[in-house]
């Protein structure tokens, strides 16, 4: 990586910045681009003016931005101040305005926020938030960065960072009511940049990378700095703009001759259900080098179908890489070796629970899952598998992942009274909270111990769905359970499990479609299940608490019976 | 050239109806689109793409976040139409 031996990220970009000044972000969605120098001069600028309000090494300052260059400069600015940049999310679904602003005064009390840098063309959504976010000061950030003279942006003293302050605080886990953010120092995401440059052996003036994904997002934000970081050109599109038009995107990124491009699984599905099959050839893909594929679990369905969908465009199969990591890891926990097509392993689904093993069925086989092969850790990053009681376990014995490195986050950031969320132990192994196995050197993700579930590279909280509906008209005494769940077709999902009184059928079904909307809507989540029990029928611990786990249990059974 | 907010209703609520694959008279006006069945927030942004398509204008994303019924919808689509014949 171009920026290798910087000690912090301001470091890192001046690195980019003098080897070719004219490198470029583009952001096509909003017509904008921005040349690497422009975007330090900026952010230098910006740094100045919020030393100049006050802000001193180790603030944390919010940043809220569309995908377009007043998010780089917001965050280089923080950094650049000495303080840390909190990335914050922006509402994804219309109309989710109060449960947005739970979410993010959420992340502003765990992280002690008490600024924010906005993207001056955010409009309507920034003076909405105003009447929200009390206690916080709104500041634009291209208009502080214009207020600095040019020169004396370039003579002002800005505070030496040491490689283990903060860098950036990463709000990607977490449900609403108790958001975690992931403390990442500037060694962490150096180091975490670099392993994902070395990974997929990026080359400035061969590669160029494109992406849609949000910026606030781990996937989007560390997959855009490594492209720059490495000295090649990016094209950050917005989400929306994917979403809406899924051909029209990848004409683009066809058309720059783009060769990297990170996204989640549902991304490249969405790809390969948007253009027609007899529309495919008019596509050239072979420039695609790396399509990296993670951020969510990855069917193995999915990938097969995008080959095959594919394979007149002249995408190499060799490019589709599925990955594994996640934001405590500045991204990157293992990739797959390049040049490799997709491989997966077909094993039996019953024997792959906490403390089961992975036993080779074949393809065809009832119990059959199949898991994509991910590949082995990234440079600087080890992981292993354990056991209960932390001990490492077998080749094929399925236990909880945990990761140790330079990359890997020293630990979260919770809001006061919050429940903890421990970091690594003293020898740097932190739980990653999936359970998966190894094979010949190899990473495989199972699922998942920890009450969560990923759909579209968004994480889910069951803990959130029951607070949508504990005060629903027809429940008994705000009694209901939500757990994380897989449909049969391997898809994950929220179950919600409440007790009614109700006796007519037709009122209980009425109720049970009532729920189940109202999670899909607050929540922005498509697959939700409801199930309505009789009044005491959920399991309880002696200390009265729902049991997750036996409700779960108490579902599957029903639904034997009914099958 | 106007057009009123019931025409743009109308029109709204048929897309909706053929991209979310129900029967049109199941759509109200007033109802949260993401409560209509089989629709998640993916769907919502074709339903807008295909608007956008239609009318040939393209809505802000922000403005588009801020509604959630076909009425709101019609609203946000109105105003950019006026906007984009007043330049």
């Amino acid at each position: 990586m171009l920026a290798g031996s910087a000690d912090n990220l301001t470091d890192a970009l001046e690195t980019v910045v003098a080897a070719d000044s004219e490198l470029q972000l583009s952001f096509p969605s909003a017509g904008r681009d921005i040349s690497v120098h422009d975007l330090a001069a900026a952010s230098r600028a910006a740094a100045v003016a919020l030393v100049g309000r006050g802000v001193e090494g180790g603030d944390r300052i919010g940043v809220l931005s569309r995908n377009s260059p007043e998010f780089l400069i917001a965050l280089f600015a923080a950094v650049g101040a000495g303080a840390a940049a909190c990335p914050l999310p922006l509402p994804t679904s219309a109309g989710d305005l109060s449960g947005y602003a739970s979410r993010l005064s959420g992340i502003i009390a765990a992280a002690g926020i008490g600024r924010v840098l906005v993207d001056d063309r955010l409009g309507a959504v920034a003076s909405r938030l105003a009447g929200v976010l009390t206690g916080v000061e709104l500041i634009p950030v291209g208009s502080i960065a214009a207020g600095v003279a040019a020169t004396a942006g370039r003579s002002a003293r800005l505070p030496a960072v040491e490689p283990d302050e903060l860098a950036v605080v990463q709000f990607t886990s977490g449900s609403t009511a108790a958001p975690k953010g992931v403390r990442l120092t500037h060694r962490n995401v150096l180091a975490g940049l670099d392993a994902i440059a070395t990974g997929i052996d990026i080359r400035p003036g061969e590669d160029s990378g494109g992406l849609w994904l949000p910026l606030f997002h781990d996937m989007g934000l560390f997959g855009t700095l490594a492209g720059t970081f490495a000295g090649i050109d990016m094209a950050v599109w917005s989400p929306g703009a994917f979403v809406k038009d899924p051909a029209r995107w990848l004409r683009q990124f066809a058309d720059r001759g783009a060769t990297i491009s990170p996204a989640p699984s549902f991304g490249y599905e969405t790809l390969a259900e948007s253009i027609p099959r007899d529309e495919v050839g008019r596509y050239d893909l072979s420039r695609w080098r790396v399509a990296l594929n993670g951020a969510e679990p990855i069917p193995v369905a999915g990938l097969d179908g995008f080959l095959e969908h594919f394979a007149p465009a002249g995408f190499a199969p060799s490019a589709m890489m599925p990955v594994y990591g996640m934001a405590e890891a500045t991204l990157a926990v293992t990739f797959p070796p390049l040049g490799r097509a997709p491989t997966a392993l077909w094993v039996d689904r019953d024997r792959l629970g906490a403390g089961g093993v992975a036993v080779e069925v074949a393809r065809d086989d009832r119990r059959a899952r199949g898991l994509p092969a991910l590949g082995r850790p990234v440079r600087a990053v080890r992981v292993r598998v354990v056991d209960e009681h932390g001990k490492e376990v077998a080749d094929r014995e399925v236990g909880e992942i945990e990761i140790a490195g330079d990359p890997i986050t020293a630990g979260y950031l919770t809001a006061p009274g919050a429940p903890p969320a421990p970091g690594p132990d003293p020898d740097g192994w932190l739980g990653t909270g999936d359970l998966g196995f190894q094979r010949a050197g190899e990473l495989y993700v199972t699922g998942r111990r920890k009450e969560m579930i990923i759909v579209r590279g968004v994480n889910f909280y069951p803990e959130d769905a029951e607070s949508v509906i504990r005060d629903a008209p027809g429940l008994h005494r705000r009694r209901c359970v939500a757990f994380a769940d897989t449909s049969a077709d391997g898809a994950e999902r929220i179950t919600v499990v409440g007790e009614s009184a109700l006796e007519d059928p037709a009122d209980r079904a009425r109720l049970a479609a009532d729920l189940c909307t109202a999670v899909s809507v607050e929540l922005g989540l498509p697959d939700v299940i409801v199930h309505l029990v009789g009044p005491d029928d959920l399991p309880r611990t002696s200390s009265g608490k729902f049991q997750r786990l036996a409700a779960r249990e108490l579902t599957r059974q029903a639904a034997g019976r009914d099958a | 050239m106007s057009v009123s907010t019931d025409e743009l209703i109308s029109e709204i609520t048929g897309i909706v109806a053929e991209e979310l694959g129900v029967p049109i008279d199941s759509v109200s006006p007033e109802a949260d689109l993401r409560s209509v069945q089989g629709a998640d927030s993916v769907k919502v942004l074709r339903v807008i793409a295909r608007i956008e398509r239609a009318r040939d204008v393209e809505l802000e994303d922000e403005e588009v976040f801020g509604a959630s019924t076909v009425r709101e919808v019609a609203e946000v689509l109105q105003r950019a139409l006026t906007e984009s014949a007043a330049v």
